[in-house]
């Protein structure tokens, strides 16, 4: 049963910028796949638009020996 | 025969929807919604009223991290007599708070009927920390997130729990101000973004359905208390929605060689309010042919339209609008011929 050892994992609050310039939608597999780099994302969201591109807010899961 | 007109109504939590972001008051949205549709896919922030739900035949409970595997393509819902309930509760609720939820739990079963397995409490206080991001949106992060997963793991595997429902403590320390906006129907629900990423990760981890309650100490009385609010003041618990809802919510389905699984090529419409078009399942379902149904009047802190993100989408101002254009696509009715504007037909070159 105990097979995810104690404090192997975390949940972490990240922000970032995706650049988007062009006229069809964003893919959201191509924003998890940039997520990941972070960990495996639970729950995000595009939360703003801008010439810089989409702002992406998300808590990504991760083990620590990642 | 033709087939069931399906609809998916997503009003994602914590964004300060005007309707659907304080006590379930989506709930009679769902309800309007499920009597023009065979079959409508919503979420437990929809769903849930603390104490207050309203079950209905043709509605799908299904989780958020689960709706928006089901929107990609990934998962899909398979449709269950009921489901056997497993009860987590996290180790830092105090003790009479947990009795309490015991006896929610003992009451669903008594007098609802509904099948709940044995009780597992967490083996860490699973440490739960609030987060409001400078767009207003709430969210959370889990300190413990590994005592999480040991204890829905042990309601699955000891106690064949096929759905879960968890009870974490929440932090009393909300700011004053925050909280007495959204006990008066303003401001944005700083426990919902938590609540979601609790749930998210049992039901990646595991993909059984799962749906999550916050235990709070009580608040004083409030006589200017908003309606939109009030479903959450009736008691010491919110209990009672999760188990109706997950009484009954789909299994998710991750083997696609399966039959008797609806898929999303199923939903025939989504509506979501038109400021929130930037979540997983809304991007995903737009590369199909399902129709986007924004509503303008449900408001939200964010700005992400269908303009912005280049969707294609019809625009209703209200649901009461939006109900009348599901009704025009279930009889296969351009909902463009019940306006005054009809373009003409172009030849094209």
């Amino acid at each position: 049963v105990d097979t995810i050892a104690a404090d192997a994992c975390k949940t972490e609050w990240v922000i970032l910028t995706l650049p988007y310039d062009h006229p069809e939608p964003p893919q959201p597999e191509l924003i998890e796949a940039f997520l990941r780099q972070w960990g495996e994302p639970l729950r995000w969201a595009i939360t703003h638009v801008s010439e810089q591109g989409l702002e992406i807010e998300a808590v990504v899961f991760r083990m620590m020996d990642r | 025969m033709q087939r069931p007109f399906t609809v998916m109504l997503i009003i994602p939590t914590g964004i300060g929807a005007a309707i659907g972001g304080y006590a379930g008051d989506a709930l009679p949205v769902a309800r309007a919604i499920s009597a023009v549709c065979d079959r409508l896919i919503t979420h437990p922030n929809v769903m849930n009223g603390a104490q207050l739900y309203w079950p209905l035949a043709n509605v799908w409970y299904v989780e958020g991290y689960g709706l928006d595997q089901f929107a990609a393509g990934h998962w899909g819902l398979r449709p269950v007599h009921g489901q056997r309930i497993g009860l987590l509760l996290d180790q830092g609720i105090e003790v009479d708070l947990r009795i309490r939820h015991l006896q929610v739990a003992d009451a669903a079963r008594a007098t609802l009927g509904l099948s709940l397995t044995d009780a597992v409490v967490t083996d860490q206080p699973l440490g739960i920390t609030l987060k409001t991001a400078a767009s207003g949106v709430t969210w959370g992060t889990i300190e413990h997130p590994d005592s999480l997963l040991r204890g829905a793991r042990r309601l699955i595997e000891q106690e064949q729990a096929t759905a879960i429902a968890v009870v974490t403590r929440f932090p009393d320390n909300v700011a004053s101000a925050v909280l007495a906006d959204y006990r008066h129907g303003q401001g944005v629900d700083t426990l919902a973004g938590a609540e979601a990423v609790i749930s998210h990760l049992i039901v990646r981890e595991f993909q059984i359905p799962c749906a999550h309650a916050p235990a709070l100490a009580p608040l004083p009385l409030d006589p200017d208390l908003s309606p939109r609010s009030a479903a959450e003041e009736l008691g010491y618990t919110f209990l009672p929605c999760v188990l109706a809802g997950l009484s009954r919510a789909p299994q998710f389905v991750t083997d696609s060689s399966l039959t008797d699984v609806v898929k999303r090529s199923a939903v025939d419409a989504v509506i979501v309010p038109e400021s929130a078009c930037g979540g997983s399942a809304i991007l995903n379902l737009s590369q199909t042919q399902t129709a986007l149904i924004t509503v303008a009047e449900n408001q939200t802190t964010l700005a992400v339209t269908p303009k912005h993100l280049h969707l294609s989408a019809v625009r209703a101002r209200s649901y009461s609008e939006a109900i009348g254009i599901l009704v025009a696509l279930r009889e296969g009715l351009d909902p463009q011929s019940l306006t005054p504007n009809i373009r003409p037909i172009q030849v094209r070159p």
